[in-house]
């Protein structure tokens, strides 16, 4: 590996992350069952941490054809950006499962991007504001922008990468009309967002209660 | 704009062309710009503190509001686009037109929370995306839609994006139902398909269309031919599969195929017929090149000759034929090399055991081969020999027997005349002895009868023998029967009534009336024996025309004939006595009472004479025999027998006669005869002392001479050479028979005299010939 992260989340930290992020996509899954009206299920199972260079290579390894992304970035105590990904082959699939499939190939390929576009933002946006709202913080956060490319190439146009970039890595099913869809979220934070990150997660975790705590002393 | 902007940008809020609508933190109305104004008729003063559910009731959008609310509490972006919603608010152009937009929601930095509603007019360009689109659907449509093939576009995942009509009545399946399917799933024949999808994925186009069997929704097979063909659009891959229907075409395959295997196996069972026949057939088989060598034999081939497959596969058709029947087998081969037709032949050939077997070929020469089927036939050959020589022993003791029969008949026949003859002999010598001279002539005329039955015997046997020397002369047959009345009623007595019916315009017959004489005695006397208690004897004669298919009928030539039959009233012939009747010696009489020569002579007459004889006969009804012979245009002479020798002048001026005969007795007879009547005679036994007499000085008037003559030179040639020397001679033979070939053609001046004869035709013959110049 070529790099080492000088900063992680320790296992307790990951899964409120964890949490925090599968509400986040529960109100987008509540957000996108209104719009589309079908059975919308979305679930996180898996958040890590890598450094950037290891969530390209993870992807490559996983995807073999090409990719696409939703991005959006945001600025406050924490800035960076987050990017739904998936593979190019299933968006399609994925905007006729959103917009319900009785539209012609031509149409649906025409509305592939916006549809897209703002599919990916319904996601994004409810993992954000989740975040933002459970760590009492606003952010600034700009509207959804399209990335293609392989793995590597998504990182680098997202045009956040610094040195110290790490990646919260998320994997996300999304279960649209019977149809399974895979994909992954990627957060990239430079260290002081991250710093900000996991000082907001420990207080978080204080105020949840005292239950926890102990737990997480006794280890 | 509620305060005044230092910056003197304030007026951009209602000069950009898009709507745009500021909240406040309970989500009330700031701001409403002109562009706001004019798309949806509301005035900003109206509109200023209220919410955008009160300002657009019955039109609340839960994304909208979510989109409000996380830009006011959490900072976040949003896009509310047309493609995931119709209209988030009910917005017109100044025309009226109802216009398409995108929603952006946004937070607007300073210390209240604020958030932007900015509304974007994409209706212009979603309308020219919509208008392309339906103008190439409409191309689109009018191809994929009526195309009786099944055409369906997949994704890189073989994921149905697309399905056309023929594709849901192919399947069976509802295109929402096909959309999203994986084609493979469809497909019975998964390895056929995979291999032309990693064909089709790799971006290889498919070489040719792939057969494979789809599966129905209801579970039915079909059969399809697949071509495809990979496209993109932007950055996606896409593959566009036509599957024809080929299911006609299966079944008309199918059939052949079954047809064709049926074919094969009626033909793979007619050439195991032929194999067996090949193998098992007792006849042997040959396919040989035309020079005779074998290009294959079957078993029974090489079991004949004894060689090993191998061997007889090698050899030559010649290999086992004997030296002596080589260039008959080789005159076959170059006829059948020339005529490449059929030959049937028979070869022998030399068996593995040695032996010679004869085989029956039956060959034919074709496409430079020849195909050769030949059977055995050694056995049939054997018993055909066998067969024959038994006939031919059969014959010969059927000769012997007839021998036999004829030595008794004829012993008998002779003994009684020789008893006549030498008894009257015996009484004239002791009455001379007695000096008793009176009545002698009466025992010199019981031998003379004697004698002359002895003679008439003799000739029956030369006539039945064909052998007798005919004297054929203009006969008129009615004369005959005339003059032979008297003898004839003699010779069948009281009982036997006789009639004539004579035809007055009988035609004459050219024949030996002698011989014709005897015949009708002959047949007279068969018909006196046939009614031994009395009855009716006919002689009938008539002209008979012959055409050509009676003729051929009766084995003669066409023409005129002259008929002469006999009838009795008797006790007629049954059907296998009438079939031997002519055959010699053949008699119905007690051994010793007949020779069974009398029908025979008859009919050997008749037939040297160019006629037939024929018997009519039924048991109890009485016997016809008919003799028919051949009409002559000539006059009738009738031979005057009666001559006494006393009667003859005698010889004029000492004639000169040489007798050359082997016989003393014969010699002496003929030479006091002619002494009796003046002539000069010369006698010689034999051939070489008779010329020695003729190349003498004296003239020799006549010559008679017997045929056959001892010592070399017979009377033929005798006579050839005394003409030599003395032109004007005249020449008689005297012959016991017709030795025809010996005598041969009988030049001017010769003449033949049938022994015995009597002493009066002798002389009678003899001035005849010298009194010819």
């Amino acid at each position: 590996m070529s790099k080492e992260l000088v900063f992680t989340l320790d296992e307790l930290e990951l899964d409120a992350l964890t949490e925090l992020v599968n509400v986040g996509v529960s109100r987008a899954a509540s957000s996108l069952r209104t719009m589309v009206g079908s059975e919308v299920l979305l679930a996180v199972p898996r958040v890590e941490m890598m450094t950037y260079e290891r969530a390209a290579k993870l992807i490559g390894e996983r995807e073999s054809g090409e990719l696409v992304a939703v991005h959006q970035s945001f600025n406050g105590e924490i800035s960076g950006g987050a990017m739904l990904i998936f593979p190019e082959i299933n968006s399609l699939e994925l905007v006729r499962a959103i917009t319900g499939g009785g539209l012609p190939l031509e149409d649906i390929i025409a509305l592939e991007q916006e549809a897209l576009a703002e599919t990916g933002n319904i996601i994004l946006n409810g993992c954000l504001a989740t975040i933002a709202n459970m760590l009492e913080r606003t952010l600034n956060i700009s509207l959804p922008e399209i990335i293609h490319g392989s793995g590597s190439e998504i990182f680098a146009r997202s045009q956040l990468l610094e040195a110290d970039t790490a990646v919260l890595f998320l994997y996300i099913n999304f279960s649209v009309r019977d149809r399974d869809i895979h994909g992954y979220i990627a957060m990239l934070m430079d260290l002081p967002s991250l710093t900000a990150l996991k000082a907001l997660i420990g207080r978080m975790i204080e105020r949840a209660g005292g239950e926890s705590t102990p737990d997480h002393a006794a280890r | 704009m509620q305060r005044a902007d230092p910056s003197g940008l304030e007026g951009i809020f209602d000069a950009v062309d898009m709507g745009l609508v500021v909240l406040d933190a309970q989500m009330l109305v700031l701001e409403w710009n002109d562009w706001m104004e004019t798309a949806t008729g509301r005035r900003r003063a109206e509109l200023r503190g209220r919410r955008l559910e009160e300002i657009f009731p019955g039109e609340s959008n839960a994304r909208l509001a979510t989109a409000i609310n996380d830009a006011l509490s959490a900072g976040t972006s949003s896009i509310l686009t047309h493609s995931l919603h119709k209209a988030v608010f009910p917005l017109r152009s100044r025309n009226g037109r109802k216009l398409i937009h995108n929603v952006a929601v946004r937070p607007l930095p300073g210390p209240l929370p604020r958030c932007l509603v900015q509304i974007s007019d994409v209706t212009v360009a979603v309308e020219r995306d919509r208008m392309l689109r339906k103008r190439q659907n409409a191309r689109y449509d009018a191809v994929v839609d009526s195309a009786p093939d099944a055409i369906l576009t997949l994704d890189t995942k073989a994921a149905i994006v697309l399905a056309n009509p023929a594709a849901t009545e192919e399947f069976g399946y509802s295109a929402a139902e096909l959309s999203g399917l994986v084609a493979a799933d469809l497909f019975d024949d998964q390895p056929a398909w995979n291999e032309a999808w990693r064909t089709l994925l790799s971006g290889r186009r498919l070489t040719r269309p792939v057969e494979l069997v789809a599966r129905t929704q209801d579970g039915g097979a079909s059969f399809v031919e697949m071509s495809a063909a990979t496209w993109r659009s932007d950055t996606r891959v896409f593959v566009t599969a036509i599957l024809r229907d080929v299911n006609e075409r299966h079944r008309a395959e199918q059939a052949l195929r079954q047809l064709n295997l049926t074919l094969e196996k009626s033909v793979a069972e007619r050439t195991a017929d032929r194999d067996r026949m090949w193998r098992l057939s007792s006849d042997v088989m040959l396919v040989a090149r035309l020079d005779g060598a074998i290009n294959a034999s079957n078993p029974a081939w090489r079991a004949l000759v004894g060689q090993c497959d191998a061997v007889a596969e090698q050899g030559g058709l010649g290999d086992s034929v004997p030296p002596e029947e080589q260039s008959k087998l080789g005159a076959i081969l170059a006829e059948l090399r020339a005529t490449r037709g059929h030959s049937q032949f028979e070869l022998q050939h030399r068996a593995d055991d040695g032996s010679l077997r004869r085989i029956s070929w039956s060959a034919v020469a074709a496409d430079d081969l020849l195909q050769a089927v030949g059977r055995d036939v050694t056995a049939e050959r054997e018993a055909e020999q066998a067969l024959q020589a038994a006939e031919e022993a059969l014959r010969q003791s059927q000769k012997m027997e007839a021998i036999g029969q004829l030595t008794g008949g004829i012993a008998h026949d002779f003994n009684n005349l020789l008893t006549g003859i030498s008894g009257s002999l015996e009484l004239l010598e002791t009455r001379i002895g007695q000096q008793r001279y009176g009545g002698l002539d009466r025992y010199i005329g019981a031998a003379k009868r004697s004698a002359s039955r002895a003679a008439a015997l003799t000739h029956r046997l030369l006539a039945f023998s064909r052998r007798q020397t005919l004297d054929p002369k203009p006969t008129d047959m009615n004369r005959l029967i005339r003059d032979m009345d008297e003898l004839v009623r003699r010779t069948m007595g009281p009982t036997i009534e006789i009639a004539t019916r004579l035809e007055p315009a009988l035609g004459s017959t050219l024949v030996d009336s002698n011989q014709l004489e005897n015949a009708l005695l002959n047949l007279c006397i068969n018909a006196r024996d046939a009614m031994p208690e009395g009855g009716r004897l006919t002689i009938e004669t008539r002209n008979i025309l012959l055409d050509a298919a009676k003729a051929r009928e009766q084995d003669v030539p066409a023409g005129e004939y002259v008929s002469l039959s006999v009838q009795d009233t008797g006790s007629g012939m049954p059907e296998d006595v009438i079939e031997r009747a002519f055959d010699p010696f053949y008699t119905t009489k007690p051994l010793g009472e007949g020779t069974g020569l009398g029908l025979s002579m008859v009919y050997g007459f008749v037939r040297q004479s160019g006629g037939q004889a024929r018997i009519f006969s039924q048991i109890g009804k009485g016997s016809s025999v008919q003799l028919l012979l051949p009409r002559h245009f000539g006059e009738a002479e009738m031979s005057d027998h009666s001559t006494d020798l006393g009667e003859f002048q005698r010889a004029r001026n000492s004639e000169t006669v040489l007798i050359v005969d082997d016989e003393p007795a014969i010699r002496m007879l003929i030479g006091e005869v002619l002494e009796e009547l003046g002539y000069l005679v010369l006698e010689a036994q034999d051939g070489a002392s008779g010329l020695k007499h003729l190349q003498g000085k004296g003239r020799v008037d006549l010559l008679v001479s017997d045929v056959g003559l001892p010592g070399g030179i017979n009377g033929r040639q005798l006579a050839d050479a005394a003409l030599a020397l003395w032109p004007e001679l005249k020449v008689l033979f005297i012959t016991g028979y017709a030795e025809s070939s010996v005598v041969g053609h009988l030049r001017p001046g010769m003449h033949v005299l049938t022994k015995p004869f009597t002493i009066e035709a002798l002389a009678a013959r003899i001035q005849g010939i010298l009194g010819e110049h």
